[in-house]
């Protein structure tokens, strides 16, 4: 399927076998939980199968899906951030609170390309929502800048200005490593 | 790096990050990145940067997850149309209340017309007439016919027309030639006890469209036969009739004014028979460019709130149905008729009646002319010598003009 126009032809069933890993993922790189990146995934296409006669296939089915997410996931931070919560329970191990590693080179070359990918990991969850969506976008899925306009519902030149501010954050974010892992 | 040369900026190394830098904008950053190690070791940051968010590895939702999925969408889709259900019920049942609320509101009784205390009628208690059975025996039947004949021969002496219009009675206010008006406004008007004895003049565009002689035909006919009446001294059959006689009359009151209904009744049978006739034949001759006119008999007092300026005719408004049908019911019943309730739309109408004796003076109410902010009532000052109450014969206390809602009502005696 190349267009939205052809995608309005899937059944619902089809949709999720076709989206829903993507969709996950996306959820994945925002929430950095596998439970809530599960529970994001499936609530976003209980609202697609609501309001799916509101998409008129000018864009991918994608974008449709990733900026239910995307509203979806905000709306949690913002929930969040009025009903704070706190979990008696033992850590999760997704959810640990972030250890700065030490800048020094490991000795196993292995565990050290880990550990960066962790880092990495980490420094996108320190990013604003924005930011974070349109870096996953970009640098993680590889999509153009069209595909981003879509799902971000704007223009080219804003994808642009974004995408240059929001790693530009990242960067600052990961700069107490980046000199030790350029060495 | 030159001597003052800026550094590159964010949108820059993002431009050349994804290739979208070209031609002289790619030579120029590539050039000041071979001269700016700070640059150059940015762009390394940004490609590692971005190396390492592309080996993040993807991640799998599991088993059972499009089920999950499936499963949830359908349970959502279930509560949706639960919702939109219960959604489009009440929105239902609102707009039903919404229409009940607009259809009583609508119904509502309208409101009377104020006048100020000082305009009000001042009655004695004594002269206030005493309550009117609901429902009682006619006043002709509790009448022996003897007496019914007598009284209807001295009112035959009487001349015409004009000997009808003479019937004074009970009253209460004088009449000035100056008309005079007051402003109408509602729920603000004391409840007084009116005059007795009138006729009624009623004008409405929907009662000029009956036919008027089938419906006052039938009461006449009844009354003619039990005054023991011979048909052949009848001149016109329906206007010989002791209580009701019709006439058909147009008037041209004015553009707004349409059709008037002019009912005026009499309990004695012959002789009012008689004067009726006569001036329904006035009337009928007259009627070319009148209204249409019904006359018929009336009786008692309504009940209604009165009102009165004090130089002119006492008189009432009738702003809802129920004190309209008080009044043509107890006239009915005093005057033994049983004629239809005329029907008045009381959201863009009122009835003005005026008593017809007041202080032993007796008064006719000609016709209505509506003008833009104000009715005017055309009356006439019918006294004469023999408005005597125990010497006339009882009358309709009412004359009845059904005119369009206006802010004003006024009064005018007719030369």
């Amino acid at each position: 399927m190349e267009n939205g126009k052809d995608e309005l032809r899937l059944t619902f069933e089809e949709l999720v076998n076709q989206e829903g890993k993507k969709v996950y993922n996306l959820a994945y790189r925002l929430c950095g939980n596998r439970e809530e990146a599960r529970d994001l995934a499936q609530e976003t296409f209980a609202r697609a199968c609501e309001n799916f006669g509101r998409f008129r296939g000018r864009s991918r089915v994608f974008t449709y899906l990733y900026r239910i997410t995307y509203n979806l996931w905000c709306n949690r931070i913002r929930h969040r951030s009025r009903h704070p919560s706190f979990s008696l329970t033992p850590d999760d191990p997704e959810r640990r609170p972030w250890e700065p590693a030490d800048p020094a080179p490991a000795p196993d070359r292995a565990l050290e390309a880990e550990e960066r990918l962790e880092l990495a990991r980490r420094c996108l969850e320190q990013l604003e929502p924005a930011d974070r969506l349109i870096i996953v976008l970009r640098e993680v899925e590889d999509r153009s800048y069209e595909e981003i306009a879509a799902v971000l519902n704007c223009r080219l030149g804003t994808v642009k200005s974004r995408l240059a501010r929001a790693r530009e954050s990242l960067r600052e974010k990961a700069s107490p490593y980046l000199e030790a892992w350029l060495k | 790096m030159k001597k003052n040369e800026r550094h590159a900026t964010p949108a820059d190394f993002s431009a050349y990050l994804d290739g979208r830098l070209a031609g002289a904008g790619r030579e120029g950053f590539e050039s000041h990145l071979a001269g700016c190690g700070e640059c150059g070791r940015r762009l390394k940051e940004l490609e590692l940067l971005r190396g390492l968010m592309r080996e993040l590895p993807a991640a799998d939702p599991g088993p059972g997850f499009e089920r999950a999925v499936l499963e949830r969408a359908r349970d959502r889709g279930r509560r949706y149309a639960f919702a939109a259900w219960y959604r489009r019920t009440a929105y239902g049942l609102a707009g039903l209340g919404l229409i009940l609320i607009v259809a009583i509101y609508l119904q509502r009784p309208a409101p009377l017309m104020e006048t100020g205390p000082e305009r009000l009628l001042e009655v004695q208690p004594s002269e206030a007439p005493a309550p009117l059975p609901e429902a009682g025996p006619p006043v002709r039947a509790a009448k022996p016919a003897g007496e019914e004949k007598k009284s209807a021969g001295r009112f035959r002496n009487e001349s015409g027309a004009e000997s009808l219009r003479a019937q004074g009675g009970g009253s209460a206010v004088k009449l000035d030639d100056q008309a005079r008006s007051y402003e109408a406004a509602p729920e603000s008007v004391e409840r007084k006890a009116p005059a007795v004895g009138s006729a009624s003049t009623l004008s409405k565009g929907e009662l000029a469209a009956r036919p008027p002689a089938p419906m006052m035909s039938a009461p006449a006919a009844a009354m003619n036969e039990e005054s023991g009446r011979g048909t052949a001294d009848r001149p016109a059959p329906g206007l010989e009739a002791p209580a009701p006689a019709v006439s058909v009359a147009r008037e041209s009151a004015g553009p707004v004014a349409g059709s008037a209904l002019d009912v005026a009744g009499r309990r004695s049978s012959i002789s009012t028979a008689g004067a009726l006739e006569k001036e329904a034949e006035v009337r009928g001759l007259e009627g070319a460019s009148r209204s249409d006119t019904l006359t018929a008999a009336t009786g008692s007092d309504s009940g209604p709130r009165l009102a009165r300026l004090p130089a002119a005719p006492a008189n009432l408004l009738i702003r809802n149905s129920r004190d309209w049908s008080r009044l043509w019911q107890t006239q009915n019943t005093v005057q033994n008729l049983s004629l239809p309730l005329p029907p008045v739309d009381f959201r863009k109408q009122m009835v003005v009646a005026v008593p017809t004796r007041q202080e032993n003076r007796a008064y006719q109410v000609l016709r209505s002319e509506e003008k833009a902010d104000r009715v005017i009532i055309y009356y006439r000052d019918v006294t004469t010598e023999k408005c005597d109450k125990d010497e006339a014969p009882p009358e309709p206390p009412y004359q009845v003009q059904v005119v369009n809602v206006r802010s004003r009502v006024e009064f005018q005696k007719a030369p």
